[in-house]
């Protein structure tokens, strides 16, 4: 995303209308695309005024826009409510653990995927580690729940004839996390190994035949060719994903837990919809989206530092 | 790659890969596995039989039957899963490939404040209720299109294509303005064929999106006809629609766990089936879209 | 053709997003035209996105508007998002002229309509449907009357136990807490594959599942905010006793007989459950076991799941609490430009239990028929297929009460609520008030607006309370840890959770 930050205009000392129509066709392609963004994206994007200000949901949009500022209540009320560090650390936990989980274990796999030499067992493999990404979150959720009941449930079963005493992990704070990271590692790790097959298939395979004529095993060769021919796609992976972290996983979460396993499991996103389209408290839900946004603009930044300089290294190379 | 060199270690780290890499798989498929046969048992069944169940006595297909009778809902939500997928991702891809091309344009006046702007749309989600409000001042409340608009565009994915256009060089576009082609033609001929790939990556990204979403037609939709697929999946799964006073009458209704499965098999079959055929252009798709080359 | 194909989405696109903002357009017909978002329950139940048939909806649209000359446009809710729906569809301003909620919701934000005049000029046969309690639950202090009942004062958590199961262990059915727990031993030792006890947290109309069924046992007031000997009004956690009743529930949940899922279940698993003839006692909502009864009898042969009569007790008494006359009513939207319009079309269906028959079940001779008419009797003629009861706006006991049938597979459920017995005297086991404990501060209305104000903390105490007390339950959290919570609760303001509700109680009673 080095391409981000822009270049010097060739055309910069044009007058404007000339640019403007020299590229008319391109203007034009773009225009179903940015009027999308202004109709859907920045008009409502004027709602997040509400933040500031005492709106009841059952308001109309003309009181919105009338009613009395408040300033920052509604966020102080946030970051002084009980709560407040108990969710803080429970979105940053589970976008970590995700970042952890749900980015390395791909790369990992992939690895392993690519030492098969068997043709038809690694497209065996591939298509069917991608199965999972289909399903749907509703679906996702069904199956945790049908898999972990503690009515005829497999994994209690499982779990029983090893010898151990099954609960419901559901249900049970110590193991609430591992349940939903688990299955969204589930469902995204084979999809996620796509990009890194893609690239560990542009290595060039004499660089493996030089460096075992060097006398380097497997894993020398993996540690000095194949994850440096790699990096660039993860750099690229992990500025993407930086930059939403913060909006997934909630709806997961929403499907999956319950008030018993709030103190691991509620993060900002679910306590703005039970806030918000629950409770009714419209404004205060909106101040602390608007709070968690700020977040994500946070991690925006670093993420294109980070761009900036591993952008840097690669083209240089 | 020549194999004559491999080492003892290295044989062993083979085997013992493939072997990992086959229970992974077994732990991809299980669940998978597991519902279908849940799909296939009947009541009295579930009621002798304990545990683990991958192989039902007498696969039962009265769920099935039910649920695909002659009318029944699913194939009304099917419809609508059909248009959003088709018509809504089609839109999707090329209004994002669109855009994404344009901005591919070092030169183009403007194009930083676009980036910016479209940065902003990327750390500031949409609130539910701004939505609704200019969904509903356009008029598209209970329209099929409510299921399209509101979120036609993926600011991640406009990103993507960006550095993918990027990747071609410019010397093809020079050389075909030389020729005397206009804008228009590059685009057709020499761009979208190029960028074939990619676009169906994306636009797969965008199909599975449609396939399976169903909060946008919670909200926007209020006649029961134009409820999608999964919004019916919900249904059943949150509520078991059969609880009803009147269906408890009928004789023998089928479990609900196994109503439960087969309307999952229903509702992801179709898309389990189609991605195997596409899967090679994602690799290509991918690869042209992050690794420099 | 290739060559037009982008610019041609783009033009579609544009003109989508243009020519759809014209799209509404004025009537000005002389039929009052009314839309009901039915989320009265009716729909939810049978699974409201699933659709019943545009046909038969015509149909029954077609009906309403000949008989009361009033065209009723009616909006399911979404299954799960019910007040979320709601809540956009009247933030959006779209047109919705009467839904399902708590009145003191939106009566305090002027989002709905008083009723009294309305009510006294076309509405007698609703006046005369529902009690007193339903009237003065939906009415304001200042005599306002802010819409239709929904509830009446009802025995919704009576604890169900296999009666077949008792005999063969040699038990009566438990009547007390004490013999309920040698019951439950006894099912834990000699039905090893089977649930001793399902509970829940939350179950329909406002009840609260496992507090509803055992707090009265061990607390005076039961599963009810506590009035305290200064006065106060206190949240029922506070009260003497009902930490005994926690270390009871924890006990049981350790001993293996409360379902580990009991915090997160839905009324979907619930009745799988019980349909599967597994659970040994019930606490939760009753008509979990009564409407599924047919298919629980039919897969487990003997099965006999009955009640302790007179109700279970305990130390402190009546261990059920009374699900009060609530606040939930049908509401008139501030912004409904035909009232009365609502109120005749309520008062059309109230009017002959007939009417709301067809509303219910949809049209005649379809799904089922009368077998006596003038006895208001019918019978079923096939599942419930096309029409989910998209109509029915007058659901409630009253009218419920009023029609019956011969069906067999009906018996429990309409046993339970006395269909068919009304004007008889016989008072049914629903409504036998005379088993259970009724909430101290039941009619009194708690207004969300005042505890916005007064109540800065008040999220956090509730889930607080909600959260601890089933970690408590759980034994995630030690028993002995009951009063650090009790002062925890202090530290995040129930002080003011207790001026401001005791203030609200004093003011109307």
């Amino acid at each position: 995303m080095s391409t981000l930050s822009g270049e010097r205009s060739p055309s910069i000392n044009r007058p404007l209308w000339r640019n403007l129509r020299k590229d008319k066709f391109l203007y034009l392609l773009m225009l179903p695309g940015l009027l999308y963004f202004l109709l859907f994206r920045y008009i409502p994007l004027m709602g997040t005024l509400v933040a500031f200000k005492d709106v009841a949901p059952f308001d109309n949009a003309a009181t919105i826009l009338s009613s009395q500022w408040v300033g920052l209540k509604h966020f102080s009320a946030f970051i002084s409510s009980h709560y407040f560090w108990n969710i803080m650390k429970n979105t940053f936990a589970l976008a970590g653990l995700r970042m952890v989980f749900e980015f390395f274990c791909p790369v990992l796999l992939a690895l392993l995927i690519n030492e098969v030499r068997n043709r038809y067992l690694k497209k065996t493999i591939q298509t069917i580690s991608y199965m999972p990404y289909f399903l749907s979150n509703i679906v996702l959720a069904g199956l945790v729940f049908q898999l972990l009941t503690m009515n005829n449930g497999v994994i209690p079963a499982v779990v029983e004839s090893l010898g151990g005493n099954p609960v419901y992990y559901l249900g049970d704070s110590r193991y609430f996390r591992t349940v939903l990271v688990s299955a969204i590692v589930w469902r995204n790790i084979g999809w996620g190994t796509i990009v890194y097959l893609a690239a560990l298939s542009g290595i060039d395979p004499q660089l493996y035949e030089a460096a075992r004529i060097d006398g380097a095993n497997r894993f020398r060769q993996t540690i000095y060719i194949t994850l440096p021919g790699i990096s660039f796609a993860i750099a690229i992976m992990f500025i993407l994903r930086i930059s939403v972290i913060l909006n997934q996983g909630w709806e997961e979460t929403l499907l999956l837990y319950n008030p018993g396993v709030y103190s691991v499991a509620d993060i900002i996103d679910t306590y703005v919809w039970r806030m918000g389209l629950e409770q009714m408290r419209y404004s205060f839900a909106t101040a602390v989206g608007f709070f968690k946004s700020l977040l994500a603009l946070a991690l925006v930044l670093m993420s294109n530092y980070i761009a900036r300089k591993s952008g840097q290294q690669s083209m240089y190379r | 790659m020549s194999t004559t060199f491999e080492s003892r270690g290295e044989k062993v780290f083979r085997i013992a890969n493939a072997f990992f890499l086959l229970m992974i798989t077994a732990v991809f498929l299980l669940p998978f596995l597991i519902t279908i046969a849940g799909s296939l048992i009947s009541e009295s069944e579930l009621l002798h039989r304990e545990g683990l169940l991958l192989i039902p006595e007498n696969p039962d297909f009265s769920a099935y039957r039910m649920l695909l009778a002659k009318g029944s809902a699913v194939f009304k939500a099917f419809r609508v899963t059909l248009f959003r997928t088709f018509v809504g991702g089609f839109l999707q891809i090329m209004t994002t490939a669109a855009l994404a091309y344009g901005l591919s344009k070092r030169h183009l006046t403007g194009r930083k404040f676009i980036i910016t702007a479209l940065m902003i749309c990327l750390v500031f989600p949409v609130q539910i209720i701004p939505q609704y409000l200019v969904v509903k001042n356009y008029g598209l409340i209970d329209s099929l299109w409510s299921l399209v608009f509101p979120w036609l565009i993926n600011t991640q994915y406009v990103f993507i294509m960006m550095a993918f256009f990027q990747q071609i060089p410019e010397s093809l576009e020079e050389a075909a303005v030389i020729d005397g082609c206009s804008h228009l033609t590059i685009f057709t001929r020499i761009i979208i064929p190029l960028s074939l790939a990619s676009l169906a990556t994306i636009g797969l990204f965008y199909a599975v999106w449609q396939w399976n979403s169903w909060y946008d037609a919670a909200m926007f939709i209020n006649s029961t006809v134009k409820f999608p697929v999964q919004n019916l999946l919900r249904t059943i799964l949150v509520s078991s629609t059969l609880d009803s006073v009147l269906t408890e009458n009928s004789t023998n209704p089928p479990p609900s766990e196994s109503i439960k499965g087969a309307i999952i098999v229903i509702t992801s079959l179709p898309i389990l089936c189609v991605y195997p055929f596409v899967q090679k252009y994602f690799v290509k798709g991918f690869m042209v879209g992050s690794v420099k080359g | 053709m290739k060559k037009v194909l982008v610019l041609f989405t783009s033009l579609l696109l544009t003109f989508h997003v243009f020519s759809s903002g014209t799209q509404e357009v004025g009537e000005t017909t002389a039929t009052p035209k009314i839309v009901i978002y039915n989320n009265n329950g009716v729909i939810s139940g049978a699974g409201g996105e699933t659709a019943s048939s545009p046909e038969i909806l015509e149909e029954m649209k077609a009906w309403v508007l000949s008989e009361t000359g009033i065209e009723v446009e009616v909006i399911a809710p979404v299954v799960g998002q019910e007040s979320q729906k709601l809540n956009l569809l009247l933030a959006s301003g779209t047109q919705v002229d009467a839904f399902w909620g708590n009145w003191p919701d939106f009566a305090s934000r002027n989002m709905i309509l008083p009723l009294n005049d309305l009510m006294a000029q076309y509405g007698s046969s609703i006046e005369a449907a529902w009690p007193e309690e339903s009237f003065a639950a939906m009415s304001d202090t200042k005599g306002n009357l802010w819409g239709i009942p929904r509830t009446t004062p009802f025995m919704g958590n009576p604890l169900y136990v296999r009666a077949d199961w008792a005999k063969e262990f040699g038990m009566d059915i438990p009547g007390t807490i004490d013999e309920l727990e040698d019951y439950l031993a006894a099912v834990k030792k000699n039905k090893p594959d089977s649930i001793p006890l399902l509970a829940e947290m939350k179950g329909k109309h406002g009840s609260s599942g496992i507090f509803q069924t055992f707090a009265g046992a061990f607390t005076k007031y039961g599963a009810s905010n506590w009035l305290d000997s200064d006065g106060k009004i206190k949240p029922q956690e506070l009260q003497p006793g009902y930490r005994d009743f926690i270390i009871k529930m924890n006990e049981w949940y350790k001993a293996g007989y409360i379902y580990p899922e009991f915090a997160s279940l839905n009324r979907n698993i619930i009745r799988d459950l019980i349909k599967s003839g597994k659970v040994a006692a019930n606490a939760t909502w009753y008509s979990n076991v009564t409407v599924p009864y047919a298919t629980t009898e039919a897969n487990n042969p003997g099965i006999d799941m009955e009640f302790p009569e007179g109700g279970l007790t305990g130390p402190m008494g009546k261990a059920e609490t009374i699900n009060p006359a609530g606040a939930e009513g049908m509401l008139i939207s501030a912004k409904c430009e035909h009232p009365e319009a609502v109120i005749k079309v309520m008062e059309f269906f109230y009017s002959n239990p007939a009417n709301h028959q067809v509303a219910y079940m949809g049209p005649e001779n379809n799904l089922w028929r009368w077998t006596d008419k003038s006895k208001l009797q019918f019978e079923i003629l096939k599942d419930r297929t096309g029409y989910l009861g998209d109509y029915a706006f007058a659901m409630g006991l009253p009218m419920e009460r009023a029609v019956s049938t011969d069906s067999p597979q009906m018996a429990k459920h309409f046993g339970y609520l006395g269909v068919g017995t009304v004007g008889s005297g016989v008072t049914p086991d629903g409504l036998d008030y005379s088993r259970g404990k009724m909430p101290v501060d039941a009619g009194v209305v708690y207004d969300p607006q005042i505890i916005e104000k007064e109540i800065p903390g008040y999220a956090d105490i509730q889930r607080m309370r909600e959260e601890e007390v089933i970690k408590f339950i759980m034994g995630a959290r030690p028993v002995s840890e009951w009063d650090a919570f009790i002062d925890e609760l202090y530290s995040i303001g129930l002080n003011d959770w207790i001026e401001s509700y005791t203030r609200m109680y004093k003011s109307q009673r």
